[in-house]
């Protein structure tokens, strides 16, 4: 049943509105007292990109650093060594490798039938917080990091071109994002930068009920961690098998089936990866993880997606293992 | 083999057949060739090519040590120039050194499941460099004729890096967005008898040449011959 567009709205703002506080500390090895510098804490929104950080990360551990004329640039941050990319948002990064448990409501509805109250801020999983990162300032892993530059321009060149590729599964071709004026397309930017609501959704509305345009598909990227997709495939080589090493899997997924019954997150699942979703309603080997919340399968793709997508215009939704 | 259904998309089959069929052309012909390999994984087509880089800096004498450090951005003059194959490069110096040593560049095609045409993929794989720059890219792989035309689009230009959608690794990419309207142009006018593999080759002159990558005339001989 399609929820009402009210409680959509509602549900946007408490997911732009989701964070994910960080305690980021320095890598002994840059550091000029070993392991002895504080840690800076920081609460960034889940949508947003973690490179953001970095001038504010730079400034503060400068003191400390053994080479204080490395560039805010050349830094990189990791998880329990996995370097952590910087295109994903912080909220999908969160969902891929803290190993916190997603919250998922409809078991805790099962197991207490009193606790359906739960919201999104109140629920908490086993969710290891504050997230707690490294930050590096030398030996940039090149082989599985791409390069930052000082202006910022590979990050907004990937961030457009996911933009474009959005629209384009969207429409079928990226005409409206390609005829945005340049004052849209700079204020998009900037309200990713700066993280306003109200500037992102006067550009993306456009993007989101282009005029004549009937859409077509929801886009949609779907992320394996390396043991699933192991049972995907069987290609994977040796280097697969790094930690950190996720498998991207995208398909055109339009937004009604054949039958014209609306696509849910389930049907989407079960068409892409049938041996991971080998049900359409029920999770049996995995469930889809989005906002650090267990997704129903039975969710329906368009309203995910006008509502649940991240600032480029993707559901990134995190593939969990069950058992 | 069945004709294209969707020119100038291609199907996640036609595309399989298209590169298998191109590998198995490649097998044992590929000697004498800047062509290295040619291997077709199931998921993606991935061409090894030796590109001779000609270090032509007359004021001082070259040694192989020199030749070797790609990375060093006071290097000047440093050269695209492979030859036999590469109608579009120009020599920019005539001084050439033999002794320098060609880089091996790492070519992969995949199928991009959104604008449903290959994407072409490469990187550089020196043991000593830690890769090529965009700049550097821009320096030794593009053609001089490609050069405006691949700078002029997007923020960074038509070439962009990504994480490879198989390895994960970083590598560079050119933008598949324009290739459908492009290849549209090339439409063939007898359909019934162009193969996935025509489409290929079709698809490698346009999108390939952009970065220098071209089928060994070698091959191409033999495509009219069979």
């Amino acid at each position: 049943m399609p929820a009402p567009s009210s409680r959509l709205t509602d549900l946007q703002r408490k997911i732009w509105n989701g964070s994910i506080p960080l305690e980021i500390r320095l890598a002994a090895s840059d550091c000029r007292t070993y392991d002895e510098s504080e840690p800076y804490l920081v609460q960034p929104p889940r949508l947003s990109y973690l490179a953001f950080l970095l001038p504010q990360l730079h400034a503060f551990f400068k003191p400390s650093l053994i080479d204080p004329e490395v560039h805010p640039h050349e830094a990189w941050l990791s998880f329990e060594g996995v370097p952590l990319k910087w295109h994903y948002p912080l909220g999908l990064l969160y969902d891929l490798f803290s190993g916190a448990e997603p919250v998922d409501f409809d078991k805790q509805r099962n197991e207490d039938p009193a606790a359906s109250q739960a919201t999104v801020e109140t629920a908490s999983g086993t969710a290891p917080l504050p997230w707690r990162l490294t930050a590096h300032f030398t030996e940039y892993p090149g082989d599985q990091l791409i390069q930052l530059d000082a202006d910022g321009r590979a990050l907004l060149d990937s961030y457009i071109n996911a933009v474009k590729e959005a629209d384009f599964i969207r429409n079928g071709n990226a005409r409206t994002v390609m005829s945005l004026s340049k004052g849209d397309s700079d204020n998009l930017w900037r309200a990713v930068q700066i993280y306003d609501l109200n500037l992102f959704k006067s550009v993306n509305s456009k993007l989101l009920d282009p005029p004549g345009m009937e859409l077509r598909h929801v886009p949609l990227k779907i992320y394996l961690p390396t043991s699933a997709s192991q049972t995907a495939s069987d290609t994977i080589t040796e280097e697969a098998k790094q930690a950190g090493h996720i498998r991207v899997v995208q398909s055109l997924v339009p937004i009604h089936l054949p039958s014209r019954q609306p696509q849910t997150l389930g049907t989407a699942l079960n068409s892409i990866l049938p041996s991971i979703f080998p049900s359409r309603r029920n999770p049996l080997l995995a469930q889809p993880v989005l906002h650090g919340v267990v997704v129903p399968l039975g969710a329906h793709l368009n309203d995910l997606g006008r509502t649940a997508s991240y600032l480029d215009g993707f559901l990134h939704v995190a593939v969990v293992m069950l058992g | 083999m069945a004709s294209l259904e969707t020119f100038p998309s291609i199907s996640d089959a036609e595309f399989q057949a298209a590169c298998q069929a191109l590998e198995d052309r490649c097998f044992d012909r590929l000697g004498g060739t800047d062509w290295l390999s040619v291997r077709w994984s199931g998921e993606e087509l991935v061409i090894k090519e030796r590109r001779q880089i000609k270090n032509s800096s007359p004021t001082r004498p070259k040694s192989n040590k020199e030749n070797k450090r790609l990375e060093d951005e006071d290097e000047e003059n440093v050269e695209d120039g492979s030859g036999s194959d590469n109608p579009d490069i120009i020599l920019r110096h005539n001084d050439v050194d033999p002794d320098s040593d060609p880089l091996v560049i790492h070519f992969s095609i995949t199928l991009s499941p959104t604008y449903r045409v290959p994407v072409l993929w490469f990187w550089c794989q020196q043991p000593q460099a830690r890769g090529l720059n965009l700049e550097q890219i821009y320096d030794l792989l593009v053609p001089r004729t490609s050069q405006a035309p691949l700078r002029g689009v997007g923020v960074l230009g038509g070439i962009s890096m990504a994480h490879h959608p198989i390895s994960d690794q970083p590598a560079y990419f050119i933008h598949p967005c324009n290739t459908p309207e492009a290849l549209s142009v090339l439409k063939p006018n007898d359909c019934k008898s162009f193969t996935p593999e025509d489409y290929l080759v079709l698809w490698l002159g346009l999108i390939g040449s952009s970065v220098g990558l071209h089928i060994p005339s070698k091959l191409f001989d033999a495509l009219h011959g069979n």
